[in-house]
């Protein structure tokens, strides 16, 4: 049907007339002209239930508990400025971590160590219709004599029931590997190496000098990697070790042709000191591996 | 909501003193008042519950941050919106990109306690086609959209935190309209509505 002159004129007025933004004579002569053309009746019909069902909605409430998260996640930032090593250095050396515990996984000859391995070498549950490989490389081991004390953190462990509900779902290859720290923060950082000594940053640096690009949201951005993506409370627990306050980031990076996602994240104790670090990689489209990510609640 | 009409007194011009002098306290009642409508706002634009409260997040500590850099003759409530607004955008638009974008089911459940089920029924009902119909408008649609439904603010409201003149902001607001109404319908038809 062609549109008159007239129509035009009224349909432009058509929006601000359904929310009453025009004049009374403008919306009479609307009325009018709206009487006698059905066109343009069904389009002012249309933007007035666009525009009552643009007023009648309510915005959903916050999450409960979310100014008490910035909060403490604003006293993190200012408490960081006086420790030792500064948050956004900490924020870009997690980046790194992260970025290194994908390279573990993805990248063989690769190694993280921490001053206390604590972790036990596990093999993933068998699932139905997937593949899976081993969950961890040797170097995941628990110290000598370190049996786990009662009520101790389990921080990885295969969990048969999530796996079973992940695993024919999902199409990504997950690893986690949490690492007890017990220095202080530099000292704990500094300690991610790879199996040629090279640092986190030493090795992202090789990563970006090899070709493929290495970006991350992780911290506050220092590593030059990235930046901006603001910490956030993380999730987890560890019984039986003091966690006073826990941060989580994620991140990304490709290595080879395979997206790698990275997130870490980590607790500090009440004297601000780094108590533990949880570090994740999760490849995009790898069926080929499933290893359940059990993260304590 | 905290805003104004008064462009006299900014109401936390005294918070924001005691911040920029060390007060967390202060802080924490900045984001007390303002953290139910920042949280809206970002939200009606990144249409994710989790992504908003993690923009809300950034938001407070990018401005707690920044605050140093705040300048004096405006309104704190308007800068912190503007910033909010932004890095909705921005996330929103990563969001698109990257094809992650579940909009959310979860924040459906608003439910009146005063009116009865059936009215709470279709009361849900509307707020998820309203929804859907947002995210699959532009994001620099949604937000304008936002800040005058949503958050019911005027244009002279809108164009401050917008950043824009008033003019821009009716024009930015015609359009989103026409291109809501115009999803609105393709999704849901034609019903009985009558001027």
């Amino acid at each position: 049907m062609p549109v008159s002159d007239r129509c035009s004129q009224v349909r432009s007025l058509l929006p601000r007339l359904a929310a009453g933004e025009v004049t009374q004579t403008q919306a009479d002569a609307c009325r009018i002209h709206l009487t006698a053309c059905p066109a343009c009746r069904a389009e002012a019909d249309a933007a007035v239930r666009a525009h009552r069902a643009l007023s009648a909605y309510r915005p959903a409430p916050p999450p409960p508990g979310l100014d008490r998260r910035i909060a403490e996640a604003a006293r993190v930032v200012r408490v960081r400025r006086w420790a030792p090593l500064r948050w956004a250095q900490a924020g870009g050396l997690v980046a790194a971590a992260a970025a290194a515990a994908a390279c573990v996984q993805f990248a063989p000859g690769w190694r993280i160590t921490t001053t206390e391995p604590v972790l036990s070498p596990v093999q993933p549950p068998a699932v139905q219709g997937v593949r899976l490989r081993p969950a961890l490389p040797q170097a995941a081991v628990r110290p000598p004599g370190a049996d786990p004390a009662p009520g101790s953190a389990a921080p990885y462990e295969p969990d048969s029931g999530s796996a079973q509900s992940a695993a024919p779902v999902r199409a990504a290859a997950r690893r986690t590997r949490t690492h007890r720290v017990v220095n202080p923060m530099p000292a704990s950082f500094m300690d991610v190496r790879d199996a040629s000594g090279r640092s986190a940053r030493q090795i992202m640096a090789a990563l970006r000098s090899s070709g493929p690009s290495v970006s991350t949201g992780a911290g506050m951005g220092s590593d030059g990697a990235g930046s901006s993506t603001a910490w956030r409370p993380g999730r987890f627990a560890v019984p039986g070790r003091p966690v006073y306050e826990t941060r989580s980031s994620e991140g990304s990076l490709q290595v080879g042709r395979r997206r790698v996602r990275t997130s870490a994240e980590a607790g500090w104790d009440a004297q601000g000191r780094l108590s533990v670090i949880r570090l994740a990689a999760e490849a995009e489209g790898d069926e080929s591996a499933v290893v359940p990510d059990r993260t304590p609640k | 909501m905290t805003r104004t009409d008064s462009a006299d007194v900014d109401p936390d011009q005294h918070l924001v003193d005691l911040v920029l002098r060390g007060d967390m306290d202060a802080f924490d009642r900045l984001v007390e008042r303002h953290h139910v409508f920042v949280y809206n706002i970002v939200h009606g634009v990144v249409g994710n519950a989790d992504e908003a409260a993690d923009v809300v997040q950034e938001v407070f500590l990018l401005v707690l941050r920044k605050l140093g850099s705040f300048r004096r003759g405006s309104r704190f409530a308007t800068w912190l919106y503007r910033v909010a607004v932004n890095r909705a955008l921005d996330r929103a638009r990563s969001l698109s990109r990257r094809r992650w974008v579940p909009f959310a089911a979860e924040t459906l459940n608003i439910v009146d306690p005063a009116i009865g089920p059936e009215a709470a029924a279709t009361q849900q009902s509307d707020a998820d086609r309203v929804q859907s119909a947002m995210s699959a408008i532009a994001p620099n649609h949604r937000d304008v959209l936002v800040l005058k439904y949503f958050q019911e603010m005027s244009i002279e409201e809108i164009s401050d935190v917008l950043g824009c003149s008033q003019d821009a902001a009716k024009v930015r607001l015609h359009r989103a309209r026409i291109h809501f109404r115009d999803k609105y319908r393709s999704m849901y038809g034609d019903a009985d509505a009558s001027l």
